[in-house]
C-alpha cells in the first residue's frame, strides 16, 4: 500500500503559492539526506468534486494511483462562514515497494466563498499539461448549476453518480459525462446477457416483447439505467418496460429482472437477499447460482479511469431518460 | 448451416471478453506446471470475474486421486504461488466445486474412454480446452486419444506447451499427427514470454509511438543484443534438460520470438494472422545459423549468487560426460531492408551472474562531435527494453555534466513499468489462458512459425554447433562467446 507524506501546506494560501509549492516538490527528496528527488510517473489529473471534507477521498486515491498514477486534486466546497477563501495542502504517496517511486500527487484544496464557485479559474492552472482530466463529482452532483457546467468544459471527461431518477434528464453529453451506477451494474448486465448467449437461445433475444424490473430501496436509478440498456439493445418502447418498486421490507437495490418473449416465456435474473449472488432462469430450466456482486464504487470509479467511455451508456441514459420521464419513447 | 444470430445484449459488453460455458481439460493435472502456474492463473480469472459462470476443470493423470485430491492438490498451488495473497476462500471454494480428476495413463485408450464419459456428465455444455501440461513425449498419444472422443463438441481447442518438437522434422511430424485431430486454428502452441506485459509492451513501444520508429532501421541502429541469463542451474530438471540444453530451452522459441517483435514490420492491425505473418517473414529473413557464428557453453563448478555449485556435469541426472549446452550464444544476420548489415548478437544461458532479460537497441554514433575531448565518457545511445526482473525501458543519451567546461557522458532516463503502473499486472499464464478460452491466437505460435525457426538452426543442433566450451558457473560464458562480438569490433554489454 502506498505512504502518505505532507509536503506543504497553508492556511490562508494563494493559487501561485500552491503552483510553486508543486514546483518545488518535484524536485524534494524522498526522505531528509537523500539527494535526489524519487521517480514519479502521471498519467493523469482527477480532479474530485465534494460539498464538505472527507478523508476517504484520499483513500481512494491511494486505491486509486496504483493502477493510475496521477496528480489528484481534492476540493472540499465550505460553507462561508468567514476564514481565508482557499487553504491548501500538498501530499505526496510513495510506494515503499518500488523505490519510493511518486505515484499520485494530491493537491487538497478547501474553497470558500465566492471561489467554490468558479472552479474552473481555481483548477485551471493546477492540471497537468496535455494528459486526461477528469472529474469525479462526490455525493449529489449539481447539474443545473454553472458550476457544474464550468467543470465539464475544464476536464476532459467526468464521472457522477445520479441518486434521483429524475435527474437522470439532466446529465449532460452522456459521452463525456460517466456515472457510477451505471458501471457498477456491470456484473448484472453480464447476467442478463448470459441468458441469450447459448445458440438455442439467441433468437429469444430478439423476440422479448417486455421487461420487468423490481428494485428495492436505493434501486431506482439502478433499475432505469437496467431498463434503458435493455430497451436501447433490443429496441424496445420505454412503454415496454415496466420497474416495479419492493416495499421497505424488501432487498436493497436491484432484485430481478425478467424479460418476456413474445411466445410467453420468461428470462429472468434474481438476486439473493444480500446481493452477492444469483438465480437464473431460463424457460427449460434454472441455472447453477452464480456470483453477481455489483462493483463497488472504486472499482466503477477505476473502470472509468482505465479506458474509453462505455459507448454502450449514452444510448441507455436515453432510453432510461424516456422510462423516467413516462413511457415517452425517444426515438 | 444457417448463420447464429448475434446476442444484442451481449455485444459491446465490457466483459465481453467472458469466455462461454466451458470445460478445461487440464492433462498433466498432476504435475509441477499445473501447480505453479495453471491453479494459480484460474484463480486469478476468477478474482477478475473472467471466468465463465459454468466452467469446469478435469485433470487427467496418472496419480490416483478423486476428485477431492486433485482440487486439494490445485488450491496448494494456489496458496503457494498466486500473487493475490491470502486467498479469497469463497472465490476458491466456488471454482473448487467443479474440479474433477480422472486417473489414466496417456497412453491407454480406456483413459479417455473414461475421460468421455466424465464430459458427457458434465453440465457444463459442450466447449472444450485441452490443455497438454506433460511431457512432450506424451503430446502424440494424447492428441490421438482426443481424437477418440471429439464428437459433438461445441468450440474444441489444444494448448500444447513448449518444447515443440526438438527439430524440424519432429516438429513437423508433432504438427501433423495435430492436425488429424485439430485444425491449424484449434491449436494454441504457447511461449509464455509472449504473455508477458514488458514483450507486449515491445509491440506498443514500437507502433503507438511515432518518435522511435523512424530511426528503428540500418541507418540508425548499430546492433542489437538480445540476453536471457538465468542465474540457477537446472534445478531437478535434469531429465528435460538432457534432452533439451539451451538451444531447445531458450534460442528456438524465447530469442527467436523477441527477435521477431524486435525486428517485425508494424502489422496492419492486432489480428492473429496479421502479426504472426510478419513474424514469420521475420524469421524467413534470418540466415540460417553456422556453426561459425555459433558458441554452444556449459558451466563448471564455480560460485554463484555467494555459494559453491557444482558444475552441470556433477548435477544429479546429468551424465558425467554429457554434452548438453548449458548457454547458446549466436550472432544472426537478417537479410531484408531494414536490417541488413546488423548484427543481432543472442545469448541465453545458465548460472550466468544475474537473472536477466533484456533487448538492448543500440545506435551509431552521431556523424560528428564537435566537442574534442569531451566526449570519452559516452557510449551509444541506446534503448533497452528489460523484460525481467524490474520490467521497463530505458533510454540511454548523452548529456552535458555541470560545469564551466563541456564534458559529456551517458545518462540513462528510465520508465519502470512497476512504478508507474504499481497494481500486479496479471501473469502471463493469466493472460494467455484466458486468450485460449476466448478464441484469440495473435499471441501463440503458430505452426509455420515453429517450423522456421527450427529450419534456422538445422545446422548447428547438437554436436553440429561444435563441441560445448567449459564456462565457470556465475560467468557470461566461454571466451568464445566474447570472440563472437570482438572479431565484428563490438563487446557483449554487461546487463
Amino acid at each position: 500500500m502506498a505512504r502518505r507524506g505532507l509536503v506543504w501546506q497553508a492556511e490562508d494560501a494563494s493559487l501561485g503559492a500552491v503552483e510553486a509549492a508543486l514546483r518545488r516538490a518535484a524536485r524534494q527528496p524522498a526522505e531528509a539526506g537523500t539527494p535526489a528527488p524519487p521517480p514519479r510517473s502521471r498519467a493523469l489529473t482527477l480532479v474530485m468534486v465534494a460539498d464538505g471534507e472527507d478523508e476517504r477521498r484520499a483513500d481512494a486515491v491511494a486505491r486509486l494511483a496504483l493502477r493510475h498514477p496521477l496528480r489528484a486534486i481534492l476540493v472540499a466546497r465550505l460553507p462561508d462562514q468567514g476564514g481565508p477563501a482557499l487553504s491548501a495542502r500538498i501530499r505526496r504517496h510513495d510506494h515503499p515497494g518500488q523505490g519510493s517511486a511518486i505515484i499520485a500527487e494530491e493537491v487538497d484544496l478547501r474553497v470558500r466563498g465566492e471561489l467554490a464557485d468558479h472552479l474552473g479559474q481555481l483548477l485551471a492552472p493546477l492540471l497537468l499539461s496535455e494528459l486526461p482530466a477528469i472529474f469525479w463529482w462526490v455525493g449529489d452532483p449539481p447539474l443545473r448549476q454553472p458550476v457544474f457546467a464550468e467543470l465539464c468544459r475544464l476536464c476532459d471527461r467526468g464521472v457522477i453518480e445520479v441518486r434521483d431518477p429524475a435527474d437522470l434528464a439532466a446529465v449532460p453529453d452522456a459521452h463525456r459525462i460517466d456515472e457510477v451506477t451505471w458501471r457498477r451494474l456491470a456484473p448484472w448486465r453480464d447476467k442478463v446477457a448470459a441468458l441469450f448467449d447459448p445458440p438455442d437461445h439467441r433468437a429469444a433475444a430478439h423476440d422479448v416483447r417486455s421487461v420487468d424490473i423490481a428494485h428495492g430501496e436505493g434501486g431506482a436509478v439502478a433499475a432505469h439505467l437496467l431498463g434503458g440498456w435493455i430497451a436501447s439493445r433490443l429496441q424496445l418502447r420505454p412503454r415496454a418496460v415496466h420497474l416495479r418498486p419492493l416495499g421497505g421490507d424488501g432487498p436493497r437495490g436491484l432484485a430481478e429482472a425478467t424479460l418476456t418473449t413474445g411466445a410467453g416465456h420468461d428470462y429472468r435474473v434474481r438476486a439473493t437477499a444480500n446481493g452477492e449472488h444469483a438465480t437464473c432462469h431460463r424457460p427449460d430450466g434454472h441455472l447453477p447460482r452464480v456470483r453477481l456482486g455489483a462493483l463497488s464504487v472504486g472499482e466503477a470509479v477505476d473502470q472509468v479511469l482505465s479506458g474509453p467511455p462505455d459507448p454502450l451508456w449514452p444510448p441507455a441514459l436515453e432510453a432510461a431518460q424516456a422510462i423516467a420521464s413516462g413511457g415517452h419513447s425517444v426515438r | 448451416m444457417p448463420e447464429l444470430p448475434p446476442n444484442p445484449l451481449r455485444e459491446g459488453l465490457l466483459a465481453a471478453r467472458r469466455p462461454e460455458p466451458l470445460t478445461f481439460v487440464l492433462f498433466g493435472g498432476g504435475g509441477d506446471l499445473s501447480h505453479r502456474k495453471i491453479a494459480p492463473a484460474l484463480y486469478n480469472l476468477a478474482v477478475d470475474r473472467l471466468l465463465p459462470d459454468q466452467f469446469a476443470v478435469v485433470g487427467v493423470a496418472r496419480q490416483k486421486w478423486d476428485d477431492a485430491a486433485f482440487a486439494k492438490e490445485m488450491a496448494e498451488g494456489v496458496a503457494a504461488n498466486s500473487r493475490r495473497q491470502p486467498v479469497d476462500q469463497s472465490i476458491w471454494s466456488a471454482l473448487a466445486e467443479d474440479m474433477h480428476f480422472v486417473t489414466g495413463d496417456f497412453a491407454d485408450a480406456a483413459t479417455y474412454r473414461r475421460l468421455g464419459k466424465a464430459l458427457a456428465d458434465l453440465p457444463v455444455g459442450r466447449n472444450r480446452l485441452y490443455y497438454l501440461a506433460t511431457p512432450p513425449q506424451f503430446y502424440e498419444d494424447i492428441v490421438r486419444g482426443i481424437g477418440t472422443i471429439r464428437r459433438g463438441e461445441g468450440f474444441s481447442r489444444v494448448v500444447v506447451e513448449k518444447p515443440f518438437g526438438r527439430d524440424l522434422e519432429s516438429a513437423k511430424k508433432l504438427n501433423a499427427c495435430i492436425h488429424e485431430v485439430f485444425a491449424e486454428e484449434e491449436v494454441y502452441r504457447i511461449d509464455h514470454y509472449l504473455g508477458k506485459e514488458t514483450v507486449q509492451n515491445v509491440l506498443v513501444f514500437r507502433f503507438a509511438n511515432s518518435i522511435f520508429e523512424p530511426v528503428w532501421n540500418r541507418n540508425y541502429i548499430d546492433q542489437v543484443q538480445i540476453t536471457a541469463a538465468e542465474s540457477i542451474g537446472i534445478e531437478n530438471r535434469a531429465s528435460y534438460y538432457e534432452r533439451a540444453g539451451a538451444m531447445r530451452d531458450m534460442l528456438q522459441n524465447h530469442i527467436l520470438q523477441l527477435l521477431c517483435l524486435t525486428a517485425m514490420e508494424p502489422p496492419g492491425d492486432f489480428s492473429p494472422d496479421a502479426v504472426r505473418d510478419e513474424k514469420v517473414k521475420v524469421l524467413r529473413a534470418i540466415r540460417p545459423v553456422e556453426r561459425a557464428d555459433l558458441v554452444r557453453g556449459q558451466y563448471t563448478a564455480g560460485w554463484a549468487a555467494g555459494e559453491r555449485v557444482p558444475g552441470y556435469r556433477q548435477e544429479e541426472g546429468v551424465a558425467a560426460d554429457s554434452e548438453t549446452e548449458t548457454m547458446v550464444a549466436a550472432r544472426l544476420q537478417i537479410d531484408n531492408w531494414r536490417w541488413q548489415g546488423v548484427p543481432f548478437y543472442v545469448r541465453a544461458g545458465k548460472r550466468f551472474p544475474k537473472r536477466v532479460t533484456e533487448i538492448a537497441v543500440e545506435f551509431r554514433p552521431a556523424p560528428h562531435l564537435p566537442w574534442q575531448g569531451a566526449t570519452d565518457e559516452l557510449r551509444a545511445n541506446a534503448i533497452l527494453i528489460r523484460v525481467q526482473p524490474d520490467e521497463g525501458i530505458t533510454l540511454s543519451f548523452g548529456a552535458k555534466v555541470p560545469g564551466q567546461a563541456v564534458r559529456i557522458r551517458s545518462v540513462d532516463m528510465d520508465f519502470v513499468q512497476g512504478t508507474s503502473f504499481t497494481a500486479d499486472a496479471p501473469e502471463a499464464y493469466e493472460r494467455l489462458l484466458l486468450d485460449a478460452m476466448t478464441g484469440v491466437p495473435t499471441l501463440f505460435t503458430r505452426h509455420d512459425e515453429v517450423e522456421t525457426a527450427w529450419s534456422l538452426l538445422a545446422g548447428v543442433l547438437d554436436d553440429a554447433g561444435g563441441a560445448v566450451q567449459p564456462y565457470e558457473a556465475g560467468g557470461w560464458g566461454p571466451p568464445t562467446a566474447e570472440a563472437l562480438t570482438a572479431r565484428d569490433g563490438r563487446y557483449w554489454r554487461r546487463p
